[in-house]
């Protein structure tokens, strides 16, 4: 099971490393950009751009294409394996399959490490009402529903390392403790959006109350009219499964 | 093993169940250890026992065991008993014996390869008056044996509505697969295990969804926030068996009805019936009546009542594994193969 991990802390940082995850974050948001721009956007010289960019693509993490440069595919393979022991994945995919076949909407499956919350499986449902893929990407906004019912979940520090990382964070203090509690009272948070899309979302622990992460139903807004009670059901029953079973296959798993 | 040396037991899973055999093994002065994945449960066993407690199933097989308890949620019986069985342990896992029949199968198939005895525990067979009523039917003292109409029928009952006993991917099933496959056991030992011919039957949810399950009587429902409840309340079912013999079964953890709970079995036979009444818990008479006729004198019925001592089955049982582990003799406990019939038939009637 994770452990809660702490920050950078207090220990010595490299600078030039943080620089190049600063030029990897870029590429990630542009989609594509020049070494002038990025030397622009990071307040850093041309040269030293262009030394990280070589660097990078020498080993494979960055490519070039018409001009610009992109991310390398290579980071896939980083992700894969970042994810692959990840327990409620383990045990998530199936649970999340079978409620994205009952209801046809989009299942998906996230996870809080170090303050940023992870989409890190997602199976489209028939009616999807949105078809952007959200795997690998950053859980930004406080006010979607898988954000929500992690949030309600998290110990105040790891709560506020997660509110600094994200883009749209709650108007206050009151206003959020008023939103997770009433999470925390129906077991299921709802997306919170002026939008064509609703979802509902469930917090997954383990037996022992850890935090393993959340799982979600995202489709077109009518669904979510009709049936926002039992989707909520579907959606809380799977987690409670998912929390027996991770729980009991990792106990049962551990070697000595 | 020789009689009398001392024995140490692992219990996997300590719930209510764990901790009600581990309560019977300190009384009969058997050693034990456990391991439990809730640590609040792992808190309480041993704060009560003073019991060690290993932090996986895996961990404490590595101690110097004889034998291991399973009773941990139905699903997870299969990798307790595959574990313990593949280093040569003997074991006893509660009933059922898996969640499902693939599950159950593998066990076996795990049983076959080991020099572990694997067996499941229908503690109910250890009643005396169970016992007596079997004794009974073996002399011929029925004739033969043509129809057990039994039923396990509780008026409100549904145990801990919203936790994996009322989940059909942790437990495998509802009212069939908790007290149902002791009916069944029943049966099929008084019978002899015989070949299952036909089963038919029909599985019903009709309390689990209504939200007044209990309000009206003020009972509760545990967990407000707990909605797991997929599985059957009732079910009602025919077997007949190789040679034409039958029975009916009416299990259910619900229903509508004037007692409380209501453990029946009524066998009938060509010369001869009996009724068995089997109480819940352990302070209440069993009732076993039999029903004959004579000729001696005029043509008349003999109605009998039968008074037995009314022990603790579940602590015989621990007792018969206790022999089984020193002996290698089997005695009443039922044996994996046996509890593998009893779970085919509720297979079949799940049409799993």
């Amino acid at each position: 099971m994770s452990e809660e991990q702490s920050s950078a802390g207090d220990g010595k940082v490299i600078k030039s490393v943080e620089r190049n995850l600063a030029i990897l974050e870029e590429l990630r948001r542009q989609h594509g950009v020049g070494v002038a721009e990025l030397a622009s956007a990071l307040d850093a010289s041309r040269s030293t751009v262009h030394h990280h960019l070589t660097t990078l693509r020498k080993h494979g993490y960055v490519t070039q294409r018409d001009g610009e440069y992109h991310l390398g595919i290579r980071y896939l393979s980083l992700g894969g394996e970042a994810i692959r022991t990840n327990d409620l994945l383990a045990g998530g995919t199936h649970a999340v399959n079978d409620l994205v076949d009952e209801t046809g909407l989009t299942g998906r499956i996230a996870v809080e490490e170090n303050g940023y919350v992870v989409c890190i499986y997602e199976e489209p449902g028939e009616a999807a009402g949105e078809s952007a893929v959200q795997i690998g990407k950053q859980v930004r906004t406080w006010r979607s529903a898988i954000a929500r019912a992690m949030l309600s979940q998290l110990s105040p520090e790891r709560l506020e390392a997660v509110l600094d990382n994200v883009d749209e964070a709650p108007p206050s203090r009151a206003a959020l403790d008023d939103a997770l509690e009433t999470v925390r009272e129906r077991g299921v948070a709802f997306d919170d959006r002026e939008r064509d899309a609703g979802a509902v979302a469930a917090p997954v622990t383990s037996i022992n109350g850890e935090l393993l992460g959340a799982i979600s139903l995202t489709g077109a807004r009518e669904h979510f009219e009709d049936d926002a009670a039992s989707l909520a059901d579907a959606v809380s029953t799977t987690a409670e499964v998912l929390q027996i079973n991770t729980t009991y296959d990792h106990w049962m798993n551990t070697e000595p | 093993m020789t009689p009398n040396e001392p024995l140490e037991v692992g219990i996997v899973g300590l719930g209510t169940r764990g901790l009600s055999l581990a309560e019977r093994l300190d009384d009969m002065g058997i050693s034990f250890v456990g391991t439990e994945i809730n640590q609040q449960a792992a808190a309480v066993f041993e704060t009560r026992f003073d019991g060690r407690i290993y932090q996986t199933p895996a961990e404490m097989y590595e101690s110097d065991l004889d034998a291991v308890l399973i009773s941990t949620p139905n699903k997870f019986h299969e990798s307790a008993a595959v574990a313990a069985l593949d280093r040569g342990l003997d074991i006893l896992i509660e009933k059922p014996l898996a969640h499902t029949v693939d599950s159950a199968e593998r066990i076996v198939a795990a049983a076959r390869e080991s020099e572990g005895q694997c067996f499941v525990g229908f503690d109910r067979r250890f009643s005396d008056t169970v016992q007596t009523l079997r004794a009974y039917a073996n002399e011929g003292r029925f004739g033969d044996v043509t129809h057990v109409e039994a039923r396990y029928v509780r008026r409100r009952g549904i145990p801990s509505f919203g936790t994996w006993y009322t989940s059909k991917a942790i437990a495998g099933g509802g009212a069939l697969i908790d007290i149902g496959v002791h009916v069944i056991d029943l049966i099929l030992h008084l019978y002899g295990f015989p070949d299952v011919e036909t089963v038919a039957g029909t599985t019903r949810r009709e309390f689990g969804d209504h939200d007044d399950y209990a309000a009206a009587l003020n009972l509760w429902k545990n967990e407000a926030n707990s909605r797991m409840f997929d599985v059957e309340d009732s079910a009602t079912a025919f077997i007949e068996f190789a040679g034409g013999r039958t029975a009916s079964i009416e299990v259910a953890w619900a229903a509508n009805c004037a007692e409380a709970v209501s453990h029946r079995y009524r066998v009938r036979g060509t010369d001869g019936g009996a009724d068995l009444h089997i109480p819940s818990g352990t302070d209440r008479e069993h009732e076993l009546s039999v029903f004959e006729t004579s000729t001696s004198g005029r043509p008349h019925f003999v109605d009998e009542t039968v008074d037995t001592t009314h022990r603790d089955a579940t602590a015989l049982q621990l007792a018969a594994f206790r022999d089984a582990i020193r002996t290698g003799e089997s005695g009443h406990l039922a044996t994996d193969e046996e509890a593998l019939a009893t779970q085919r038939v509720v297979g079949r009637l799940y049409d799993d």
